[in-house]
């Protein structure tokens, strides 16, 4: 298990990282036009003192170097967009919200999601069954920025009740991390349903049931550690969902998190920003699904003591 | 594969009384587990449709209620199910599943519980117990489990033991071993025991009476002696003439011939008609019923109803 | 087939994306009026017997745009869909033939693509290079292969130890051959099931992107645009983001409900009872 973890850490993490960056560097930089041609009226020698400034006038593979060089060492270069500030604490200052954010969207996913999924498997086809899978049909297809939208509409406007922008009060959070949340609500919910109706057919549970314990004992106690492991894979995809839906949510909300700012480094054509997001984004990535899968072996002891 | 009913147990009707082991015995497809799953209520009413009545103790187990139902599942009647490494639950400690119907049924504290587990699993000869209780169900062997399944089953001292092939899935030393801990533990604490086996050479040695079932019906209930001595049906005799013995001299095993019934369909008449060699014309449109034809043994055949000596 | 037709959901629903394709396609006969026509004049107004949807705040009909928009938004789903149809099938069909190491890399390539967030590349995709149609299609293709090359390698592998395909092997046919004539046709099945499930996700992925400006570029207009122009004045014209909205939303639920049909009518053992 650790020899695992070592080579994941040592070796492919690394590698990963190195090819993704490596990608984006070089897509960004083969792309027509620059960072400051959107400037009109910017007096052509003005443009070079800028780019001599930034670095942008060296050969590619130099800059490039340069740039793996520095970024060992964290420094991820001053942003092109915002004079006078560093990528990483641009980094530094934004991921706290959008991790906020996330955390808020998994945990209402997991909490909502687990129990709609346990409680419509243990009364599959009543409608209760029909009820959770078709209410998280539509959670699956009623896309983030139409129910962010319609929740401020319903809740911001016409109620009043919750603020619709910012992110200063703590009623901010709520309808940001309920939008972001619910399409994974909706995916735990029947990956959960699926997986303990697998469960429960099993033979142990029917031993457990002859034991005389009750329905409520044998689905916590028993089926749901069996069926967790489906729900716990796929919270890698989710992370990854929520990092592409915090584009979003954060544009629509007006949260000063790290997804509005890539989105606007994007725009911008802010390299150093967008590389450097892009990095970090994908070491949290990485980190987290190492979590994952510690987690998926914690879970089931028959992987533990054998190692294929 | 069309749909329909598959009848699986039709029309059973049984007594055991205390202290007494019976055999269950018949063909994988009998009904014989169905029958003994119904008896507590472990099958899911629907899909399943259970009929009839179900009388322990002086209690109607098919229609009393689920709180009445679970104090009697795993503590006065204990199941021992066939695939101990299928019937553990792979994700959890073995000292949490013994533990739990103690801590339920007898109110007892974890610490207590534990001690009282340790013990048992020391009677059904599982070495150093208080350590590898802790264990999960994937560490012990196939041998061990069922030990310990036995272990979990008896803990509770109750009236009565269903247990659906629990040697099976063994090899025979192990096997041997097992009966002959059942035994003993049937006379320390004088439980009653239905013991599911398609092996007839088990029940030869084990079983006080035995009940043959053949396609959801019983077609033969008589004390185990006289199941082999008189043997009072044709399809109890095929059974026990495919059992090898030593000292056999044809070279072929014996088998029967044929098939088992559909068990989706509703025919009337005895179902082993199409495989008996003693069949009439009559045995297609009988009743089978279960009928006294000796002293405490009964048939369904017809034509030992009526008095005939057969072989 | 009957097993599709059984599941009332599944019909009702391809009922529905009937209606609503039909309509796409018959669009420009539909309407008196051309999708980009403004009348300022007007401006936003809510439903009424001259407009069956309303207008936009530049007095654009809505009813039109919504057609015109289901165009755009169908054809970039069945597009994208295509494209993501042919490298998963590719990649999924390789890995499974070749089997061994050359397997285990491109799935374990899979694994680690399944989880990063290859949004973060089509957005970098559509900023800097030229926002065209196809780069769209390429794009969101290139991000929903993945489920489709697993479901297919898993079809190949299996199907390349059945006895029929050693014995072509063994006659000496070529792979290629082999693969077009005999593999393909037997992995149809699941392939189409994906497929339509791969469309909704390409058609939400597109709408995203419109959404934040980066798909189908004014004044052509897809779902996502309508969305987006429909959220920025919402307070005022909240008609303007839901019927585009719920249009996008029941043709999502519609496609969805068919694919899970056609699913559990090729394999019923994956049904999920």
């Amino acid at each position: 298990m650790i020899k695992f973890l070592l080579r994941r850490i040592g070796f492919e993490m690394p590698l990963s990282l190195l090819t993704i960056i490596t990608i984006t560097f070089f897509l960004i930089r083969l792309a027509p036009g620059g960072p400051f041609s959107a400037e009109k009226n910017v007096a052509p020698e003005v443009l070079k003192e800028l780019e001599k400034h930034y670095g942008l006038d060296k050969p590619l593979g130099v800059q490039y170097l340069r740039y793996l060089g520095q970024a060992v060492r964290g420094n991820l270069g001053p942003s092109l967009k915002y004079p006078g500030r560093d990528v990483s604490d641009l980094i530094r200052e934004a991921f706290p919200v959008s991790l906020e954010l996330g955390v808020y969207a998994l945990l209402i996913a997991l909490v909502l999601g687990i129990t709609a999924g346990v409680l419509a498997a243990s009364r599959a086809g009543t409608w209760c069954d029909y009820l959770v899978m078709s209410v998280s049909m539509a959670g699956i297809c009623i896309p983030s920025f139409v129910l962010g939208p319609l929740l401020v509409l319903v809740f911001g406007l016409l109620l009043g009740w919750l603020p619709v922008a910012g992110w200063s009060s703590p009623l901010d959070r709520i309808l940001p991390s309920i939008t972001l949340g619910l399409v994974y609500t909706a995916y735990i919910a029947r990956m959960m349903r699926g997986s303990m109706l697998e469960v429960l057919v099993q033979d142990f549970i029917k031993t457990a049931r002859a034991k005389g314990l009750s329905e409520g004992t044998i689905l916590f106690r028993h089926a749901l550690r069996g069926a967790l492991p489906p729900v716990v894979s796929f919270l890698g995809p989710a992370a990854a969902g929520l990092i592409s839906g915090s584009f979003v949510i954060e544009t629509i909300f007006s949260i000063p998190g790290l997804g509005r700012y890539f989105v606007a480094a994007a725009f911008n054509r802010d390299y150093a920003m967008i590389l450097g997001t892009v990095a970090f984004y994908a070491v949290v990535i990485m980190v987290f699904n190492m979590l994952v899968d510690i987690l998926l072996v914690a879970l089931d002891p028959r992987l533990r003591s054998r190692r294929a | 594969m069309r749909g329909g009913t598959a009848k699986a147990v039709r029309g059973v009707s049984l007594e055991l009384d205390k202290g007494e082991i019976l055999g269950i015995v018949g063909e994988s497809g009998s009904g014989k587990t169905v029958m003994a799953h119904s008896l507590i209520r472990l099958l899911q009413q629907p899909p399943a449709r259970i009929s009839g009545n179900v009388l322990f103790e002086q209690k109607e187990l098919l229609t009393c209620s689920e709180r009445d139902l679970r104090e009697i599942r795993g503590n006065r009647i204990c199941m021992i199910f066939q695939d101990p490494s299928a019937s553990f639950n792979p994700y959890l400690r073995l000292s949490k599943q013994l533990t739990e119907a103690l801590m339920l049924h007898r109110d007892l504290g974890k610490k207590e519980a534990l001690a009282m587990a340790v013990a048992a699993l020391a009677e059904t000869g599982i070495p150093d117990p208080s350590h590898r209780i802790h264990s999960y169900p994937h560490e012990f062997s196939g041998g061990m489990l069922q030990r310990a399944m036995i272990a979990m089953a008896l803990m509770m001292r109750p009236s009565l033991v269903l247990a659906d092939e629990p040697t099976t899935a063994l090899d025979v030393t192990v096997q041997a071993q097992l009966l002959n801990l059942m035994q003993q533990l049937r006379e320390k604490y004088g439980m009653s025991l239905m013991f599911i086996t398609h092996n007839l050479g088990i029940v030869a040695g084990f079983c006080d009476r035995v009940m043959v079932m053949y396609a959801g019906r019983i077609m033969e209930s008589a004390p185990v002696e006289n199941l082999f001595t008189a043997t009072a049906h044709p399809y109890t005799r095929s059974l026990v003439r495919s059992v090898p013995k030593l000292g056999m001299t044809d070279d072929r095993l014996y088998s029967i011939p044929g098939s088992a019934p559909d068990v989706m369909s509703d025919a009337i008449g005895c179902p082993f008609y199409s495989r008996c060699e003693f069949h009439l014309e009559e045995c297609r449109a009988a009743k089978v019923k279960l009928e006294t034809i000796g002293d405490a043994h009964q048939s369904a055949c017809i034509r030992f109803k009526n008095g005939e000596q057969l072989w | 087939m009957r097993r599709f037709v059984r599941n009332r959901a599944a019909v009702v629903s391809t009922l529905f994306l009937a209606v609503m394709l039909l309509l796409s396609l018959l669009a420009p006969f539909l309407s008196p009026y051309a999708y980009d026509v403004q009348d300022l004049a007007t401006g936003a107004v809510f439903s009424n017997g001259a407009h069956w949807l309303g207008t936009d705040i530049l007095g654009r009909d809505l009813f039109t745009r919504i057609l015109y928009g289901g165009r755009v938004s169908f054809a970039v789903g069945i597009c994208a869909t295509f494209v993501s149809v042919v490298i998963g099938v590719s990649w999924g069909a390789v890995a499974g033939w070749i089997g061994g190491r050359t397997d285990a890399v491109m799935m374990r390539f899979v694994d680690i693509v399944y989880a990063f967030p290859f949004t973060i590349f089509v957005i970098i995709l559509m900023v800097f290079f030229n926002r065209s149609l196809l780069l769209l299609f390429l794009a969101i293709g290139a991000v929903e292969w993945l489920t489709m090359a697993r479901i297919v390698r898993g079809q190949v592998l299996a199907l390349r130890k059945r006895e029929f395909i050693e014995a072509a092997i063994g006659a000496g046919l070529s792979h290629p051959y082999i693969i077009v004539r005999h593999i393909l046709p037997n992995i149809a099945g699941p392939v189409v099931v994906y497929a339509t499930l791969t469309i909704p996700s390409v058609m939400l992925l597109e709408a995203f992107l419109s959404f934040l400006g980066l798909g189908v570029q004014p004044p052509a207009s897809s779902w996502g645009i309508l969305i987006r122009e429909g959220a920025e004045s919402m307070e005022a014209y909240p008609w303007l983001l839901l019927y585009p909205g719920i249009l996008l939303s029941a043709t999502l639920f519609s496609l969805n409900f068919i694919g899970d049909g056609l699913r559990d009518a090729v394999d019923p053992r994956s049904a999920k009872e």
